[in-house]
């Protein structure tokens, strides 16, 4: 009975080690599902800073202050992003290329200047 | 064979805990409806945000740009009621095409990112152009901006020509700089938009954002408000979330030609008298004594425009003379756009700046009667029973107070 117990511990032990490699591999449904909750955290970062009044009056007033604090904050969401401020070009507010994710939103300063807000990671 | 189903639970626990991963839209294993109302609170929240926020950038146009352009337009206001001159003049245009551009930018340039597609409101012109209404094809999506009164002014508005009368002394003015607000105000915004979010199967959702703000000046009512100083009490729509700013403009006069414009008064002390959740009184203590003081309001970013002296007046008799002499502390201000006849030679005058603006392809001109100055007539108006109608049949119109 001895070898039952063996293939028993050991088949154990191999399913766990199977199960943490695939739960920690980059393209395993757990790391994926957290980069998507990262990325639409970020994307809700952007929504917020493109419609929040109290940043666009601030980007307006002091636009190297905005900017800086959004960059603060966004690291805590993830600490490979960043926030940019931009032009539109064309009427269109073009997202920039980013290895991760890039989401570009237009909004408008309360002196009528249109902006886009770039998040990318 | 118990080690076995040990290793299988909890192989079956980490796979299974690996698909339910809390991430937002990773529906499988977690209930949709709870990540889907969230979504759905966030793109609300989101939408909300960004209407107040043009509701608050419009006010500011709105008011800023009436006191800084509409009163050259605002005599044919009151020559033909509010007419296509006054509600077609620099002040809506500027304001007009801010919203124009605050909605168009957003709601549009964003489709694709937000998922969304709103009926955008246009222009709808109201017959007081002192209510600014925008209104979509559909008549779902609503947006209406309240200046009541509007505070007429020319701090940007350059006249053709001006000048200063001082008693026998005639000077040339560069710059006239007036603001002519009334002793209580009101504003409001209400945005009322519907839209689709496509990212959220969501069909017709309606975003209302709404926010007013009442304030008046008050003068010498009680011991907190003793004479010398200004009360202003604020009302507004929200509990709590605002902040109030309080300046005062006071008159200067300087130079050579002369510039007649507003400086920032220094004040003594800006103090909070009285204040419930929606409520509050300021009292104002300037540092000196103030010229045709205007204040200048600050609420929650909104500007708001208070006169901050008394308005007064007398009509005083010689003969067959008669004169408008401003005894208050605020501008006194008639204006006229064909010859007039009643008025006397200028070196009468004292303390008048008369300018002339140019409001489309005719002339406007207005006669200012600063403080303990007075406007003088060759016929004798005081008798009559309403001096201002006296002074309109003979073409002088009564501009403000």
């Amino acid at each position: 009975m001895r070898w039952v117990v063996e293939l028993a511990v050991s088949s154990f032990i191999l399913v766990l080690v199977l199960a943490l490699y695939n739960y920690t591999a980059p393209g395993s449904l757990a790391v994926q599902a957290g980069e998507r909750g990262r990325f639409a955290e970020l994307s809700l970062f952007a929504v917020r800073l493109a419609s929040s009044p109290e940043f666009l009056f601030r980007l307006w007033q002091d636009p190297d202050g905005a900017v800086k604090q959004a960059n603060a904050e966004v690291k805590s969401i993830d600490p490979l992003a960043s926030v940019n401020v931009m032009r539109p070009a064309g009427g269109a507010c073009p997202s920039p290329s980013a290895p991760r994710f890039s989401i570009s939103l237009a909004t408008v300063l309360p002196n009528g200047t249109t902006v886009c807000v770039v998040v990318r990671a | 064979m118990t080690a076995l189903m040990i290793a299988v639970a909890v192989s079956a626990v980490l796979i299974l805990q690996s698909a339910a991963a809390s991430a937002p839209g990773f529906g499988g294993v977690r209930a949709a409806y709870g990540v889907f109302s969230r979504d759905v609170s966030k793109a609300v929240e989101a939408v909300t945000s960004y209407l107040d926020y043009v509701g608050a950038v419009l006010l500011i146009n709105f008011t800023e740009n009436t006191a800084s352009y509409a009163l050259p337009a605002s005599v044919y206001g009151l020559m033909y009621g509010y007419g296509d001159v006054y509600c077609s003049w620099r002040h809506m245009n500027n304001t007009i095409s801010m919203f124009n551009v605050s909605m168009l930018f957003f709601f549009v340039a964003n489709r694709a990112p937000l998922g969304l597609s709103v009926e955008l409101p246009r222009h709808n012109p109201t017959a007081q152009c002192n209510t600014l209404q925008f209104t979509s094809a559909g008549g779902l999506s609503r947006v209406a901006f309240v200046l009541s009164p509007a505070p007429n002014g020319t701090l940007k508005a350059r006249p053709v020509s001006a000048t200063n009368f001082d008693a026998g002394l005639t000077n040339p003015v560069a710059e006239l700089d007036l603001v002519l607000p009334r002793a209580s105000a009101y504003v409001c915004y209400r945005l009322s938009m519907v839209m689709n979010v496509s990212l959220l199967a969501l069909m017709g959702l309606n975003v209302t954002k709404e926010f007013w703000i009442s304030a008046w000046a008050l003068h010498a009512v009680d011991g907190n408000c003793p004479a010398g100083s200004i009360c202003v009490n604020i009302t507004t729509r929200r509990p709590y979330i605002w902040t109030a700013e309080v300046f005062v403009l006071n008159r200067t006069v300087s130079g050579y030609p002369l510039n007649v414009t507003y400086a920032l008064a220094r004040l003594r002390e800006v103090s909070l008298v009285n204040y419930t959740a929606y409520s509050a009184v300021y009292r104002i203590t300037p540092d000196g004594r103030l010229v045709e003081p205007v204040v200048k309001l600050y609420v929650a970013n909104v500007p708001m425009y208070l006169s901050g002296g008394r308005a007064e007046w007398a009509c005083q008799q010689s003969g067959g003379y008669s004169a408008v002499v401003n005894v208050g502390n605020t501008p006194i201000v008639l204006a006229n756009t064909t010859a007039v006849s009643i008025l006397y030679a200028p070196s009468a005058y004292r303390n008048v700046t008369k300018a002339t603006y140019q409001v489309g392809n005719m002339l406007a001109t207005y006669y200012v009667i600063h403080r303990n100055g007075y406007l003088n007539f060759t016929l004798n108006f005081c008798n009559a029973p309403d001096v201002k109608a006296a002074l309109r049949n003979n073409g002088l119109w009564w501009v403000y107070p």
